[in-house]
C-alpha cells in the first residue's frame, strides 16, 4: 500500500488566499455585471492583508523546512519577501484604482490580474524546486503581459507584445537551463542540486551550462544588460500604475529566487559563476547609467535607471554570505519603496490617459505643484543614493558586501556609475525647479494615491535614517537553511 | 531624569521643523514657539545637570544610547549622548544664553518677511550645537560640527539680497571648510589607528596606545578644525565679515556658542593633545598670537559689530592660550563668562542699531546714553566685565588664566598675556565712550528698544556680573572642581609672584586701560576722528587687521590668475579638445544607441541571443 503523503498546505496559505480572491473576483465580477471599482479595490486590499497576516504567521513556522513534496520552502526569506511583495501589490492596486478611474475606462479585470501576478511573485520567492520557480515565473509573466496592455494606447499594446515575445524567448532559455540542471544533478530540487554538485571535482559542463542558462532567464526578468532591451519600451508603454507595480514586484521576486538558485543550488560552483555575474553587474551599472543620460522621457529614464539598479543588486549578490543576502533584501525594500513613489508621482503629474511623461511636462513642476515636485525630488535623490534617503543605505550595503568579498573593483565601478546616475537624476530636479513650464498640465491631487505616496516618502526617509528598524529582521531572514 | 537628555536637542529640532513647514502660517507665533522650546530645553537641561550633581564626582558621566546609527562590520557608531561635567556646562550655556537670545530676537526680527524661517534656522542651529557638545563619539560630534557650520552659513546670509551678506556667508563656509577638512582627516586617522571613534575608548585607553607621531598628527588635525571654527589665526578672516548676519545671530553663533566649539573640542580631546609633546604648545602659541593680534585689530575698527568680532577672536585666543597651558578649567570658565558678557555686548549693539535705524558706524553715534539708558547700562556692564574690572565675571576668568601663566613659570607668556589683557580693556571701553557718551555726531533720533529686547539684556547683565562666582578661588573655583572628572586638574606650580601681586598688577592694568580709553575717546582732548588722516599707516594697519585679507586675496588671486591664464590656455587647447572629442563621441554613440534601440523585437532578440552566447562563453572559460 502506498502511504498517503502528508500534505501541509499552511506554508502555501498566502498564495492560496491571493489566488483565491483573484478567482472569486473574476467569477463574481462576471456575475454582477458592472461591479463598483471601490468594492473591488477593498476586496483586493483585504485579500492582500489576509495573505500578509498568513505570511507573518509563518515567521515562527516550526514544521518541516520544505512541504508539499519538498516543492515549497517555508523559511523566513520567503516570509520577508512575501511581505514586501504584498505591500507592492497594495500600492499597485491603489495606483491602478486611481489610474483607471481617471481615464474613464474602469477595468474590472485589473484586480484579479494584479492578484494573480502577486500570487506568482510570492510563489516564486517560496519555491523549493526549479519546476515551481518556472511555474511561478510563468504565472506572474502571463498576468503582467495582459496588465501592460490594459490601456487603449497603441504604445501599451505594442509594449505588451514586445514583452510577451521576448519573455517567451527568455522562458525557453530558462527551461533549457532547468533541463541541464536535471542532467547535471539528477534532480530539480534547489537544495538537491547543491547536494549533488558538492564534492564533485573536475569540469562540469552540464552544471555550468545550467547556471548560465538560468542566469539568462533571470537576467531577462530583472532587466540585466544585455537582456534589458525591452525594459524602457515596456516601462514607457505600460499604464504608469502597472509600470510601478511590475518594476518593484518583478525585481523583488526574481532576485529572491535568484538568491536561492545561486547561493544554494549552485553554491558549489560559486567561483565559476562569479565572473559571469561580475560582468553582468558591471555592464548593467555602466550601460544603464550611460544610456539614461540620453533620455528625454521620465518613464524611459526610470526604465534605464532600473537596469542600473539591477546591476547594483547583482553587486550585492556576488558576496554569497548572510550579510550579503541581507544587503540585497534591504536593497529590494529600498528600491521598491522608492520606485513605487517615483512612478506614483509621475502618474499624478503626467495627467490624463495620454500620459505626457516627456521632460517638457515636468519643466517648472515646482511652480505648479510644489508637493509633487518635492516628492519626486525625494524619490530621485533616493534612486541616486544620496543620504539621508534609504537609497544611500541600500547602496552602501551592497557595495560594502562586494568589498568584503574582495570585489572592490566592481564596487568602484558601481560608485562611478552612481556618479553618472546622480547627473541625470539631478537634471530632472533642475528642470522641475529652475525652468519655465512649457506644458499646461494640471497635476492632480488624489486622496488614495496621495496617502500611498506619503507612505512611500515616509519610508524613504525613515528607513534612510533608521535602517535598524528592519535590518535585524532581514538579517534573520538571510539565513538560508538547506 | 538623566535619560531624558535626548529631549534637550529634540525640542529645538521639533521647533525648527514646525517653523520650517508652518512658519508662514504661524506668523508672530513662530518666534514665541521657538523661544518656548528653548525655554523648555533649558529647564530640562537644568534638571539633568541637577541630577548629575547628585552623583558622586567620579560617577558623573552618563551615556544615553539612543540607537545604533552605523553598524558595518567592526565599525559601529551609535547615536549616544554623553552627559558629563564638560557637556553639562556647555548645554547650560547653549540653552541658557540661547533662550535669552531667542526672546530678544522676537523683538529684533519683528517685521522681517522671513520671520518664521529665521527662527527655524536659529532652532536648528541650537539642535546641532547640542548634538556637537553631547556627542559621545567623533562622528556624531562631526555631524553637529558641520550642522552648526551649515546654520551659520544660512544665518550669515539670511539677508541674501545684500551681496555683502551672501559673500560673507560663502567666505565663512569656505574658510571654516579648510579647517574642517583637516578635522575630518584627523577623525579618519583616529579610526585607522584605534579602530573606534567612541570617546570612552579613544580618550581613555586609546590615547595611551598612540605613537607620539600619530598623536601629534591627530591632535593637530583636530586643532585645524578648531582654528577654523573658532576663527583663530590664520583662518580668522571670516568672522568679522560674518557680522553681516542679523545681530542675534552674531551674539548666539559668532560669540557665545558656535565659535567656542573649537575650545570645547580641545578640552574634550585633551587626552589626545597630551599624548603629543608639541600639540599643546602649538595651541598655546596660536591662541596667544590671536589674542594679541585681534585685540590690536579691534582698536582700529569703527563698525561696532566688527570691533566686537575682533574682540571675540581675541577672547577665544585667551581660551586656547589657557587650554594650551593644560588649564582647561580656566578655558571653560572664560568660555562661560564670555558667553554672557559677549552676548550682552552684541545684543546691546543690536539694540543700538535697532534704535538708530541700522547705524553701525561708531563715528556717527555718540551721546546715545541720554536716549537709550537701558542699552547704555547693558553695554557698559558688558564692557567692564570684559575689561576685567573686579568683581565682574571677566575679572575672575581672565585673571585666573593670566596668573596661571605666571605661577606655572611661563614668564614671557605671562607678560604677553598681560599686554593682551591691557589691550582688551582698552578696545572694549573705546566703543563705550565713542558710542554712548560725548555728543551726538549725526542727525536723527534714537529710541530705546522694547522690553522684549531689554529684559534679556538685563538677565544677561546679571550673568555678566555674577558668572565669576563659578571661579571664586576656593580650591580653584567651583567650575574647576566640577569639571575635574572631565578634564582633570592643571598642575599648578607655585613659582613666580604671589597671588596678591598678580591680581594687583592685573587690576592696575585694567584700570589704566580704561583711563587711557577715557583720555583718548572720552575726554574730548584728543581729536580721534582725525587719527586716520594724521596716522594713515597705523590706522590702515589696525583697521584692516594688518592687511591679512588683502594678503590672502593676493596670495590666492595673483598666482591664481596666472595659473588661471595658464589653465585657460591648456583648457582651450587640451581639455576643450578632449571634451569636444568626447562630446562628438557621445553624440556618435547616441546616434548608435537608437540603432540598438530600434524598437524592433527581432533586433532585441538578436542582441539577447548574442548576450546569452557571451554569458555562456564566460562560463565556458571555467571548464
Amino acid at each position: 500500500m502506498i502511504p498517503a503523503p502528508h500534505l501541509d498546505f499552511l506554508p502555501l496559505l498566502p498564495e492560496l488566499i491571493v489566488a483565491g480572491v483573484a478567482v472569486a473576483l473574476l467569477v463574481g465580477g462576471a456575475l454582477v455585471g458592472r461591479p463598483s471599482q471601490t468594492v473591488l479595490l477593498l476586496l483586493t486590499l483585504a485579500g492582500l492583508i489576509a495573505a500578509a497576516a498568513a505570511s507573518a504567521y509563518l515567521w515562527n513556522w516550526d514544521g518541516p523546512g520544505r512541504v508539499l513534496g519538498e516543492m515549497i520552502q517555508a523559511d523566513r526569506l520567503a516570509v520577508v519577501s512575501r511581505m514586501i511583495l504584498l505591500g507592492v501589490g497594495a500600492f499597485g492596486a491603489l495606483y491602478g484604482h486611481h489610474y483607471f478611474a481617471r481615464t474613464g475606462v474602469a477595468r474590472m479585470e485589473f484586480y484579479p490580474l494584479l492578484l494573480l501576478a502577486v500570487s506568482g511573485m510570492t510563489l516564486l520567492v517560496a519555491s523549493a524546486d526549479l519546476i515551481v520557480v518556472f511555474l511561478a515565473l510563468e504565472i506572474l509573466s502571463l498576468a503582467l503581459y495582459i496588465l501592460v496592455a490594459l490601456s487603449f494606447r497603441m504604445a501599451s499594446a505594442e509594449a505588451s507584445m514586445k514583452y510577451f515575445l521576448l519573455g517567451a524567448f527568455s522562458s525557453a532559455f530558462f527551461l533549457y537551463g532547468l533541463a541541464m540542471a536535471y542532467g547535471a544533478a539528477g534532480t530539480t530540487k534547489i537544495d538537491g542540486i547543491a547536494l549533488a554538485l558538492s564534492g564533485r571535482t573536475g569540469s562540469q559542463p552540464l552544471a555550468l551550462a545550467a547556471v548560465g542558462l538560468l542566469l539568462i532567464g533571470f537576467g531577462f526578468k530583472v532587466s540585466v544588460v544585455p537582456f534589458h532591451m525591452w525594459t524602457p519600451d515596456v516601462y514607457q508603454g505600460a499604464p504608469t500604475s502597472v509600470t510601478a507595480f511590475m518594476a518593484a514586484g518583478t525585481k523583488v521576486a526574481a532576485f529572491t529566487a535568484l538568491i536561492r538558485v545561486l547561493d544554494v543550488s549552485f553554491q558549489p560552483l560559486t567561483w565559476d559563476w562569479r565572473p559571469a555575474v561580475w560582468a553582468l553587474a558591471a555592464a548593467s551599472m555602466v550601460l544603464g547609467s550611460l544610456l539614461a543620460i540620453a533620455q528625454t522621457d521620465l518613464k524611459r529614464l526610470l526604465g534605464y535607471s532600473s537596469i542600473a539598479h539591477a546591476g547594483f543588486i547583482l553587486t550585492g549578490l556576488i558576496a554569497t554570505d548572510g550579510a550579503g543576502i541581507a544587503a540585497v533584501t534591504f536593497y529590494l525594500v529600498a528600491y521598491s519603496v522608492t520606485v513605487l513613489g517615483a512612478f506614483g508621482t509621475v502618474m499624478l503629474a503626467s495627467g490624463g490617459i495620454r500620459e505626457r511623461t516627456s521632460f517638457d511636462s515636468f519643466r517648472g513642476l515646482a511652480g505648479r505643484s510644489p508637493m509633487l515636485a518635492g516628492l519626486l525630488t525625494l524619490f530621485l535623490l533616493s534612486l541616486a543614493g544620496i543620504p539621508p534617503t534609504v537609497g544611500f543605505i541600500a547602496k552602501a550595503g551592497v557595495f560594502g558586501s562586494a568589498i568584503r568579498a574582495g570585489f572592490w573593483p566592481l564596487a568602484l565601478i558601481g560608485v562611478l556609475a552612481s556618479v553618472v546616475g546622480a547627473f541625470f537624476y539631478l537634471r530632472v530636479i533642475v528642470l522641475m525647479y529652475m525652468e519655465e513650464p512649457q506644458a499646461e498640465l494640471e497635476p492632480e491631487g488624489a486622496a488614495l494615491p496621495g496617502a500611498a505616496l506619503a507612505l512611500a516618502a515616509g519610508l524613504t526617509l525613515v528607513l534612510g535614517v533608521f535602517p535598524q528598524i528592519i535590518l535585524p529582521v532581514l538579517e534573520k531572514a538571510a539565513i538560508l537553511r538547506w | 531624569m538623566l535619560d531624558l537628555i535626548w529631549l534637550v536637542p529634540a525640542l529645538p529640532l521639533a521647533g525648527a521643523a514646525i517653523n520650517l513647514f508652518f512658519g508662514k502660517r504661524l506668523g508672530k507665533a513662530a518666534g514665541a514657539l521657538a523661544a518656548a522650546v528653548m525655554t523648555a530645553a533649558f529647564v530640562i537641561a537644568v534638571f539633568v545637570v541637577a541630577e548629575l550633581l547628585k552623583l558622586p564626582a567620579e560617577q558623573r558621566a552618563h551615556v544615553r544610547h539612543l540607537w545604533e546609527w552605523i553598524a558595518s562590520g567592526s565599525f559601529r557608531v551609535g547615536v549616544d549622548l554623553l552627559v558629563d561635567p564638560l557637556s553639562a556646562t556647555m548645554i547650560l550655556v547653549v540653552t541658557g544664553v540661547g533662550t535669552l537670545i531667542h526672546i530678544y530676537s522676537i523683538g529684533y526680527m519683528d517685521g522681517d518677511p522671513r520671520y518664521g524661517r529665521f527662527f527655524s534656522y536659529l532652532n536648528l542651529f541650537v539642535f546641532f550645537m547640542l548634538m556637537l557638545v553631547l556627542a559621545q563619539n567623533y562622528l556624531l560630534l562631526y555631524l553637529g560640527w558641520e550642522g552648526v557650520g551649515l546654520c551659520s552659513y544660512l544665518l550669515i546670509g539670511f539677508w541674501y539680497e545684500r551681496a555683502s551678506a551672501a559673500n560673507a556667508a560663502k567666505k565663512a563656509f569656505i574658510t571654516t571648510r579648510i579647517g574642517d577638512t583637516g578635522m575630518m582627516i584627523g577623525i579618519a586617522l583616529i579610526f585607522v589607528k584605534l579602530g573606534t571613534l567612541d570617546f570612552g575608548q579613544v580618550l581613555g585607553p586609546g590615547a595611551g596606545r598612540l605613537s607620539e607621531g600619530a598623536a601629534t598628527a591627530i591632535a593637530l588635525l583636530l586643532f585645524a578644525g578648531a582654528v577654523g571654527k573658532s576663527a583663530q589665526f590664520p583662518l580668522h578672516v571670516w568672522l568679522p565679515d560674518a557680522m553681516e548676519g542679523p545681530t542675534p545671530v552674531s551674539a548666539l553663533i559668532h560669540a557665545a556658542t558656535m565659535v567656542t566649539a573649537g575650545v570645547y573640542l580641545v578640552a574634550r580631546s585633551h587626552a589626545l593633545f597630551e599624548a603629543s609633546t608639541v600639540a599643546l604648545p602649538i595651541v598655546l602659541v596660536v591662541g596667544l598670537a590671536t589674542a594679541l593680534y585681534a585685540a590690536l585689530a579691534s582698536i582700529g575698527q569703527f563698525d561696532i559689530k566688527r570691533a566686537l568680532a575682533y574682540s571675540t577672536m581675541s577672547q577665544l585666543g585667551f581660551m586656547f592660550f589657557a587650554a594650551g597651558m593644560g588649564y582647561y578649567a580656566g578655558a571653560m570658565l572664560l568660555l562661560v563668562c564670555h558667553a554672557f558678557y559677549k552676548a550682552l555686548l552684541f545684543l546691546s549693539a543690536g539694540s543700538v542699531m535697532h534704535g538708530t535705524g541700522d547705524e553701525a558706524d561708531m563715528r556717527n553715534m555718540g551721546g546715545l546714553a541720554r536716549e537709550m539708558p537701558a542699552t547704555t547700562a547693558a553695554f557698559t556692564v558688558g564692557a567692564l566685565a570684559l575689561a576685567g574690572i573686579p568683581p565682574l565675571a571677566g575679572f575672575f576668568a581672565k585673571d585666573h588664566i593670566v596668573s596661571f601663566a605666571a605661577t606655572s613659570g611661563r614668564d614671557l607668556a605671562w607678560v604677553l598675556a598681560s599686554v593682551g589683557a591691557f589691550l582688551s580693556a582698552l578696545y572694549i571701553t573705546r566703543p563705550v565712550f565713542m558710542a554712548f557718551f560725548g555728543t551726538r555726531r549725526a542727525e536723527g533720533h534714537a529710541h530705546e528698544s522694547p522690553p522684549v529686547m531689554t529684559v534679556p539684556l538685563a538677565l544677561l547683565a546679571v550673568g555678566a556680573v555674577g558668572a565669576g562666582v563659578l571661579g571664586l578661588s576656593v580650591a580653584g573655583g567651583f567650575l574647576a572642581r566640577f569639571l575635574e572628572p572631565s578634564v582633570g586638574t592643571a598642575a599648578e606650580g607655585a613659582v613666580g609672584p604671589s597671588e596678591a601681586v598678580l591680581v594687583g598688577i592685573s587690576v592696575a592694568l585694567a584700570i589704566l586701560a580704561v583711563a587711557v580709553a577715557w583720555y583718548v575717546w572720552g575726554s574730548g582732548r584728543v581729536d580721534w576722528l582725525g587719527i586716520p588722516e594724521r596716522h594713515p599707516g597705523l590706522a590702515g594697519a589696525l583697521g584692516t587687521a594688518f592687511y591679512i585679507n588683502a594678503l590672502y586675496s593676493w596670495l590666492v588671486q595673483f598666482p591664481g590668475k596666472g595659473f588661471g591664464r595658464l589653465v585657460a590656455r591648456g583648457d582651450e587647447q587640451v581639455i576643450d579638445g578632449m571634451v569636444n572629442d568626447v562630446g562628438a563621441g557621445v553624440e556618435r554613440l547616441s546616434r548608435v544607441a537608437p540603432r540598438w534601440e530600434t524598437g524592433r523585437v527581432r533586433s532585441y532578440a538578436l542582441s539577447f541571443a548574442v548576450g546569452a552566447f557571451a554569458v555562456l562563453v564566460v562560463l565556458g572559460l571555467r571548464l
